[in-house]
């Protein structure tokens, strides 16, 4: 990974809270077009580094789509064209020189549907290490395993069973192992889909705690259509509408004084 | 009779284990018996793994456009040629271009290998196909690449499907006679194959080729092949579905 980027991190400090961080992700005039449909217009979005930022707007906005351009899972989809910059940490990831799965390693991702991989819960997590090769021996793994299960708050639910299957485990328990299956590739971005929309509200709670303390470690961005919840986990908010950004700023001043009328009418809950 | 020690009722060994006669008292399956399975062994080494190949690089790695499309409807229409029509293609290449050994399990197992091969593959794609794109975007979003991803976790998850399709293209290859005919398997053969190029016959082409004989006494040898085959089928269309049941939908 790049090593003048590491080194240009500042240490997390109590101002982490603030959302003052230099800018992690910037991105410049980001359009999306899906074969004819233009689903992104002109986004530019700065992300700081070291916090939340959570994108809100109502459904089919775009905020998926921009979502998936940070770490190009857009290329799966055929019909799919990306124009525009995005980089990170100053480094254009649609460089066509960019090595795509070097950067999926450092932008993880968290999914709206729990989706661990149908094998045990220690291979769920182990193997992105593995394919990266990150770890020597067994035991290395086992401790990366383990510090991951215990960032993601699932160790001691699962110390005792690492070889059950992960999709035995409850949904918001699933969801904590695929965020602990994405911190063990140690990432320095996490991308997070709407990840508690197939959650009870006490899985919920439980993964925005997470949220705010992984925070101290990872650049976090995550969609959501719960107001509330951007309200309680994030730092930034930006407000999607119609493949445009209209507004960003702290999450406080969005949610109390927002500028535009449209970001008013959709907190408000006029359309949405 | 019975009394006199004339007949006894009691399970023919022999039936199982000698080749063909032109006596019926003599004749038994083991010669056709061994003649299936050479064949079989030769279909299922060349079609599982160009079958599963083609599927997987049509279904993962394939662009889509006009060619694949294209190749893609042939190999639905292939599925529905008739199988004599396969026993007339190796007649053609394998025995008159080629040369091959006439009545032998290889050409026999070439030409069934064509013949399930499109069985097989779609049978592959369809398994593939149904493992959720939620398992391929877990592993690209920790960085597997796109051939990881693939040979990680979407194979895996299909291969019970993908076993399954094989073992019933196997079974349709098992009980196919026409084609055979037509490679000259249909010979009498008295002696048990012992290589893949020496002179054979198969389980279906021996029924068929039983039941023409005037002898009533081979009306109950055919009878008896007939078992024998059934039970093969059986037993490979009991796994199938085993392997079904046991790997259903695990995610
Ligand atoms: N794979 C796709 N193919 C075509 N259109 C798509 C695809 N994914 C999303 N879209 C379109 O792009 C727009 C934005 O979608 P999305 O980013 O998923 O919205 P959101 O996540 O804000 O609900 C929608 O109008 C949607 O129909
Ligand atoms: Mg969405």
């Amino acid at each position: 990974m790049d090593a003048t980027a590491t080194a240009a991190r500042p240490k997390p400090t109590a101002s982490a809270t603030l959302p003052a961080n230099d800018p992690k992700i910037v991105a410049k005039d980001v359009n999306v077009y899906y074969a004819e449909k233009h689903a992104l217009k002109d986004v530019s979005l700065d992300i700081p580094e070291r916090a939340v930022m959570a994108f809100i707007g109502p459904s089919g906005c775009g905020k998926s789509t921009f979502l998936r351009c940070i770490n190009r899972m857009n290329d799966t989809i055929a019909s799919c064209r990306v124009v525009g910059s995005i980089k990170i940490d100053d480094q254009d990831i649609y460089d066509p020189s960019l090595d795509v799965v070097q950067l999926r390693a450092r932008v993880g991702m968290v999914f709206q549907k729990p989706n661990p991989f149908p094998k045990s819960i220690y291979e769920n997590i182990a193997y992105g290490p593995r394919i990266h090769g990150l770890a020597r021996s067994k035991a290395e793994l086992d401790e990366i395993v383990e510090q991951a299960l215990r960032k993601a708050s699932l160790w001691n639910e699962v110390k005792d069973r690492l070889q059950d299957t992960g999709t035995g485990l409850s949904g918001g328990q699933q969801q904590r192992l695929c965020i602990a299956r994405a911190i063990a590739v140690s990432p320095e971005v996490i991308l997070m889909d709407e990840p508690c929309s197939a959650l009870d509200p006490i899985a919920t709670a439980k993964i925005e705690e997470l949220i705010d303390e992984l925070r101290q470690n990872f650049t976090i961005v995550i969609v959501t259509h719960s107001m509330q919840q951007a309200a309680r986990v994030s730092q930034r908010t930006a407000f999607f509408h119609l493949g445009v950004i209209v507004e960003t700023g702290p999450t406080e001043r969005i949610f109390t004084s927002p500028n535009d009328k449209r970001t008013q009418d959709y907190i408000t809950g006029r359309f949405g | 009779m019975r009394a006199k020690g004339v007949v006894e009722t009691g399970f023919n060994w022999g039936f199982l284990t000698s080749g063909d006669s032109r006596e019926a008292e003599q004749a038994g399956i083991l010669g056709a018996l061994v003649g299936s399975i050479f064949t079989m062994a030769v279909t299922l080494v060349i079609c599982l793994p160009i079958g599963v190949g083609a599927a997987i690089y049509l279904e993962e790695f394939a662009p889509k456009n006009r060619w694949t499309d294209i190749i893609e409807i042939n190999i639905n229409n292939l599925a529905a040629v008739p199988s004599i029509v396969y026993g007339l293609l190796g007649l053609a290449v394998f025995l008159n271009f080629f040369g091959m050994p006439r009545s032998s399990a290889v050409v026999g197992g070439f030409v069934l290998a064509l013949l399930v091969l499109p069985t097989i593959i779609i049978a592959s794609r369809a398994a593939l196909k149904a493992v959720p794109p939620s398992i391929r975007e877990a592993a690209l979003g920790v960085g597997a690449s796109h051939q990881q991803a693939v040979f990680h976790h979407t194979l895996p998850l299909a291969m019970p499907g993908i076993m399954t399709g094989t073992i019933i293209g196997m079974a349709h290859a098992l009980g196919e006679t026409a084609p055979l005919l037509l490679i000259g398997m249909v010979a009498f053969i008295v002696d048990v194959p012992t290589s893949f190029t020496s002179a054979t016959t198969a389980l279906p082409v021996q029924i068929y080729l039983w039941s023409d004989l005037p002898e009533v006494a081979f009306q109950a040898k055919t009878s008896a092949a007939i078992l024998v085959l059934l039970f093969f089928l059986f037993v490979m269309n009991g796994l199938a579905i085993v392997l079904r049941k046991r790997f259903e939908r695990r995610w």
